[in-house]
This record gives C-alpha cells, sequence and structure tokens, in this order.
C-alpha cells in the first residue's frame, strides 16, 4: 500500500493524533525536568522522550504531505520555506534576546511554538494566494 | 521564478466545460483526483496545473488542449 492509497481522512487523523501526542510529550518531558529529583539518567530518559512521538509525527507529516495534491504540495512546500527561515530567525532574535539580558528564563525549549505558529500562518497565506 | 504559479496567466475554458457537462467543482476535483480548491485556483487562473493534470483533463473531457487553454499573448506561431 502506497501513501496515496490511504485515505485523506485517516492520514489527516493521523496527523492530528501524532502531533497531539508529540506535544503532550513535549510537555510531560519538560515538567519532569523540571522535578529535583530529575537527574542523570532519570533527566536523559525525560529529554528524550518526545522523540519516539516526533518520529511518528514526521512519518505522519510525510505521508500527508505525499497525499496532498499539486496544488497543496506547492502550498506545503512554501509554508515550510516561510517556516525554515522564519524559525530561524525567530531562534537567533531570541538567543541574543537572552543575551541581550531581555529574555532571562531559557526558552529554546519555546522555539517549536514559534514554528508551529509561523508554520500555520505561513500555510494560511500561501492557501490564500491561490484562491 | 514560479513553477505551478501563473506568473502569466493562462487564460481557460474550464469552468464553461464544467458547466456544460453540469459537473460541480467537488465532481470535476474528484474525477481528475485532485481537492476543489485545486480545480477553483485552475478556474480563475490562480494556478497552472501540471502536464500530469492536463492530460487527465484533455482525457477526462475529451476535447483538445486548446480548447481547454489559450496561452494568450504567449502564443508562439
Amino acid at each position: 500500500m502506497t501513501d496515496r492509497d490511504l485515505k485523506p481522512s485517516n492520514v489527516l487523523l493521523s496527523l492530528l493524533i501524532t502531533g497531539a501526542l508529540s506535544i503532550a510529550s513535549a510537555l510531560v518531558a519538560g515538567w519532569l525536568l523540571r522535578q529535583p529529583e530529575s537527574v542523570g539518567a532519570r533527566a536523559i530518559a525525560a529529554a528524550i522522550l518526545p522523540a519516539p512521538f516526533f518520529m511518528l509525527l514526521l512519518v505522519s507529516m510525510v505521508r500527508w504531505t505525499r497525499r496532498l495534491d499539486e496544488l497543496g504540495q506547492q502550498v506545503q512546500l512554501e509554508a515550510l520555506g516561510i517556516t525554515a527561515v522564519g524559525s530561524a530567525a525567530a531562534t537567533f532574535i531570541v538567543g541574543y534576546l537572552q543575551r541581550a539580558g531581555v529574555l532571562s528564563r531559557p526558552t529554546w525549549d519555546d522555539v517549536w511554538i514559534y514554528m508551529a505558529v509561523i508554520y500555520l500562518v505561513s500555510w494560511a497565506w500561501a492557501a490564500r494566494r491561490y484562491r | 521564478m514560479g513553477v505551478g504559479r501563473a506568473e502569466i496567466p493562462v487564460k481557460n475554458r474550464l469552468r464553461v466545460l464544467r458547466a456544460e457537462r453540469d459537473w460541480s467543482q467537488a465532481e470535476l476535483a474528484k474525477k481528475l483526483g485532485v481537492s476543489t480548491n485545486t480545480v477553483n485556483a485552475i478556474e480563475n487562473g490562480k494556478y497552472n496545473p501540471s502536464l500530469p493534470l492536463v492530460f487527465r483533463m484533455i482525457r477526462l473531457l475529451g476535447v483538445a488542449l486548446e480548447d481547454i487553454f489559450d496561452p494568450g499573448d504567449d502564443r508562439v506561431d
């Protein structure tokens, strides 16, 4: 069975479920790492907890992208291009604001939020151009 | 440089040909194996379809390429 044979609704559902699981696992990992007993092997286990969920999200994302039609793939390409550059810019700016002392708390683990927001906004913008 | 996008809009009669067959955008999209958004974008001249999709249109509608698309000022004689 190829990705083209999968039902669109199943592919989208899989993407939503793996996305929710990835976010939940990242939040749980963040919470575990804030616990005082989270040291050594426990901290490492907590840190890599989201990895398998994000791998599943990656597979779902690839399947969903392959299942899109040609215009959908065009929109996806534009959205991912904007997201890549936008996320890089956000990462640098956040890092430099930390160095400048404007942001006090560690914000590296917040970058994925910028990425998700930029992706959703850029997808909507790219899709709107073809309406 | 644009790939698939209508940098120079290519006029098309897809909306007319679809209406002649009394098909909705959703019906045509299903027959072509694309989304309704794609059919809408092509009809509005916002997106130029790929060659494989153009061939599917020709086969489905039973018309020649020139009956669907008009290159306008880009025509090379």
